[in-house]
């Protein structure tokens, strides 16, 4: 990409980004619901309420609350918890990296085998994996995430008892724990990206195997493995590449259910918690580094895309 | 059930003569007497006698306990600055000690302090302090830390209503502190066990970060926190009761979803959690792998709370209709898996103003379905919503009250509402009905805010010149039996009037691992408005070697 046109993307993506703030702190606004009541409980009286409102900044216009944050953002300040104090900058770093990791890992593993399976369903249409794959995926594909998540953890943690049903220790502290802490979630969150990539890859695959030149390959003797891996993947891959980038927005919001449901601190609990207790800045902070991700990413899936595709490189070069 | 409790006390405490399992447990001078019991060895289940401080049998020193907790406390631990809910308050009371604790029998007890005392028209009291105790942080307690403490108590926001009666806190003294009130004020012993009776260091309540970093007299010192993850507290080695705690480390971990607790419990993720839904009770107790103590002493009522400013629940017919229409007793059998019993007031069995019977309605569709007619001929069709919290336990229940109310002719819409928009629209009086928990407590003092026309609060939505002359007598009465009678009138006119409709008393629940001990005392709960009334059990627990 010349250098132009990174400043024009990076432009747009300075305006989706002030949109999406603006967006943002106005339905939060307009959001019923009281961060006052939420830091005084129950039976708070009005004045009560009016107080802590006024103690938060939360009597002023709108717009100029709006006014401030942005300010205060531009400068790198994203604004202050209302329930810890802390600055929401430091709660996203705190909270960041353990959704990335979740994210990460589950693709890894989707794609790790959907990639083989996928292949090979293609090859063998009918077989005994291709079989399996088509019913188990469209199994997977029609459980809702917190169903599967549900029943992995009656199985392996409390049936077995061979993982935790919760938590997860720093890899610091205890690196196998860590490990241990992150297979079910993990489990969890790819099982669905798993059966769609391999239902895709399968009916791309299948696509490309039918072309001539692949029967070339077979009649010049080549081995299966290299027509598979060498000849067929990269083409065939295409949709999925551009689809990884997508899914893996997909999969922040597949972290929320996850870390709800196995009690991680990611940012999705973060955000869970926020609305919960109305923290209007954290979440505003929250949703504005996950639309960064999410711009990033599909970014990054434009570039793949090019590379993997030299029709479309060139069409865009000319 | 209550019969049921006590006998099962009784079982334990001859279970344990008869096992000789010593009594182990520290006494300290003025603190709640033992009386209670710890179940058969290796029983499922046990049930769970009072507040009295519990002997336990052959402690073990050492070991941790993890404790999973329905929420975080991300506010912090700073009980004059914001709300401590029941979460809030199971950690706090291992970090600070209250002034005073509310045995079973309700008896006000002083604990971290000496003694709390009235003058004889009760417009005064006098707290003299333990002498010989320090914060963690090396700093002596005395009556200016006190004075510091309820000074920022009463100041902040969160007590307007609750401290009001409170004219001057002033030193007395090195170890005395005098409350002067703006009136007669019977009860105020029993505030000082709620959480404006937590006592703080003065050093961490002047620290910016303070909230975070929570430092008092407690039997175990704050370590760490780490957001949505962990709060890690340790023995405090210097405890003012000698001996205790016998835990070397106790780790709370926040996990909101009950079910999700449940199964780390039996994971082996967490050695303990409490609960107050009666689906998990009644799952856990059949779950032999689990120690379960089941309470209901003090507990919170369960009621629909009808706003009665607005048609056509200003009319008390159609309230007492709305009321015989619900077969309460079907409710707890079905929907709460028979773990409940069926309330009939804001004041449970064995705190005063409890009655058998208040003379609010029973079940009788018959009847109601006459009044409603009679109601709708004249006025034209019932139509109500019934706004509830976001919840599959509070849905399920209102479907089944859904289904009774329309059978007696009366149509209502359901209506789920987020949490924490529900606490607003609840407190605007924006609803027809909303379900609700709330009242409990030892004292009936401790509801006032919630009837009395002059309270600020409006969650009660009452204006009745009875109710407020009960509460009244029961603020500035010195004497028992009269506050008694006051608490029972103001109940029967509650069930007269049909202000709210009361479904059942709320059962708590702590289920551990079997090698806990030590769990039949303290349980959360206790009333809203944050109630933990006597001493913690985790200051007591142990496990098993």
């Amino acid at each position: 990409m010349t250098l132009a046109s990174v400043m024009r993307r990076a432009a747009r993506l300075l305006l989706v980004l002030g949109a999406i703030s603006i967006v943002t702190f106005g339905l939060l606004a307009v959001m019923p619901g009281d961060p006052a009541l939420a830091l005084l409980g129950p039976g708070a009286t009005d004045a009560a309420v009016a107080e802590v409102r006024a103690s938060l900044g939360l009597d002023r216009p709108l717009i100029v609350r709006y006014g401030d944050w942005l300010l205060s953002a531009l400068g790198g300040d994203l604004g202050t918890s209302y329930q810890t104090g802390q600055p929401v900058v430091t709660s996203l770093a705190d909270r960041f990296p353990l959704s990335i990791e979740l994210v990460l890992v589950s693709q890894i593993v989707a794609l790790a085998v959907a990639v083989p399976v996928g292949l090979w369903s293609a090859r063998r249409p009918g077989g005994i994996v291709d079989r399996i794959c088509s019913v188990g995926g469209l199994g997977l594909l029609s459980l809702p995430m917190f169903a599967l998540g549900s029943l992995l953890v009656y199985v392996f943690a409390v049936t077995l008892k061979w993982l935790p049903a919760t938590g997860i220790p720093s890899f610091g502290d205890d690196p196998l724990g860590h490990v241990q802490g992150l297979i079910l979630p993990v489990l969890s969150l790819a099982g669905w990206q798993f059966a769609m990539y391999a239902q895709i890859l399968r009916g791309e695959a299948r696509t490309v195997l039918a072309e001539d030149y692949i029967e070339t390959a077979v009649l010049k003797g080549l081995p299966t493995r290299a027509i598979l891996l060498r000849h067929t993947l990269k083409p065939a891959s295409l949709s999925l590449a551009s689809l990884v980038p997508i899914t893996t927005g997909e999969l922040i919001g597949g972290a929320v259910v996850v870390e709800t449901l196995y009690a991680l601190p990611g940012v999705g609990r973060l955000m869970v918690d926020a609305i919960a207790a109305r923290d209007l800045l954290v979440l505003q902070g929250a949703v504005l580094a996950v639309a960064v991700v999410f711009v990033m990413l599909n970014l990054f899936a434009d570039v793949v895309v090019r590379w993997l595709d030299p029709r479309i490189r060139s069409h865009h070069a000319g | 059930m209550a019969r049921i409790h006590r006998l099962s006390a009784l079982l334990g405490v001859l279970t344990l003569a008869v096992t000789g399992c010593g009594a182990g447990g520290a006494e300290p001078g003025g603190a709640p007497g033992a009386t209670g019991a710890t179940g058969s060895p290796g029983a499922a289940r046990e049930f769970r006698t009072g507040l009295d401080t519990v002997k336990v049998a052959d402690p073990v020193r050492g070991g941790q306990l993890v404790y999973g907790l329905e929420a975080d406390v991300s506010a912090g631990l700073d009980t004059s600055k914001w709300y401590c809910g029941p979460a809030c308050r199971t950690i706090a009371k291992t970090i600070y000690d209250p002034l005073t604790v509310v045995d079973s029998g309700g008896t006000v007890r002083p604990y971290l302090a000496e003694s709390v005392e009235p003058n004889a028209d009760r417009t005064e009291w006098t707290i003299k302090v333990r002498p010989g105790i320090r914060f963690h942080d090396g700093t002596p307690l005395d009556a200016a830390a006190v004075v510091t403490n309820l000074e920022k108590q009463r100041t902040s926001p969160l007590n307007t209503a609750a401290l009001a009666p409170v004219a001057s806190v002033t030193a007395d003294g090195p170890m005395s502190v005098r409350v002067k009130m703006k009136g007669p004020s019977s009860a105020f012993n029993v505030w000082l066990s709620t959480p404006i009776g937590y006592i703080m260091a003065p050093s961490m309540l002047a620290a910016k970060n303070g909230a975070h970093n929570p430092v008092g007299t407690g039997p175990f010192r704050f370590v760490e926190w780490k957001a949505a993850d962990h709060l890690t507290v340790e023995r405090n080695a210097e405890y003012w009761q000698k001996g205790l705690p016998y835990l070397d480390r106790v780790v709370f971990r926040p996990n909101p979803d009950v079910e999700s607790r449940v199964a780390a419990l039996r994971a082996g993720d967490i050695d303990v959690m409490h609960t107050d839904s009666a689906d998990q009770i009644a799952k856990l107790r059949g779950d032999t792998s689990v120690r379960l103590v089941e309470s209901e002493l003090f507990g919170e009522s369960n009621y629909f709370q009808l706003n009665v400013k607005r048609a056509p629940m200003n009319d008390v017919n159609v309230r007492r209709a709305l009321a015989m229409a619900l077969d309460r007793d079907a409710i707890g059998r079905t929907r709460n898996r028979g773990v409940t019993r069926v309330a009939n007031g804001p004041f449970p069995p064995g705190t005063p103003g409890y009655l058998d019977n208040t003379g609010y309605p029973g079940y009788d569709p018959a009847a109601a379905r006459a009044i409603i007619e009679k109601y709708e001929a004249a006025n034209g069709p019932i139509s109500l919503k019934l706004m509830i919290p976001q919840s599959p336990t509070h849905a399920k229940t209102a479907q089944v009250v859904q289904q009774m109310w329309k059978e007696v002719g009366v149509d209502v819409a359901l209506e789920q509402v987020e949490f924490n928009a529900f606490l607003e629209r609840d407190r605007r009086g924006d609803y027809d009905m909303t379900d609700a928990r709330l009242f409990g407590g030892a004292d009936p003092d401790l509801q006032r805010r919630w009837w009395h026309s002059s309270g600020a609060s409006p969650v009660g939505n009452i204006s009745d010149p009875q109710v407020d002359a009960a509460l009244d007598v029961i603020r500035s009465s010195t004497d028992p039996a009269q506050r008694k009678a006051s608490a029972e009138q103001l109940n029967r006119r509650l069930g007269d009037q049909v202000n709210y409709l009361w479904v059942n008393w709320t059962v708590w629940a702590v289920a551990a691992k079997p090698d806990v001990v030590g769990l039949n005392l303290q349980i959360p709960g206790g009333g809203q408005a944050g109630l933990v009334l006597g001493d913690h059990w985790l200051t007591y627990a142990s496990r098993k070697r």
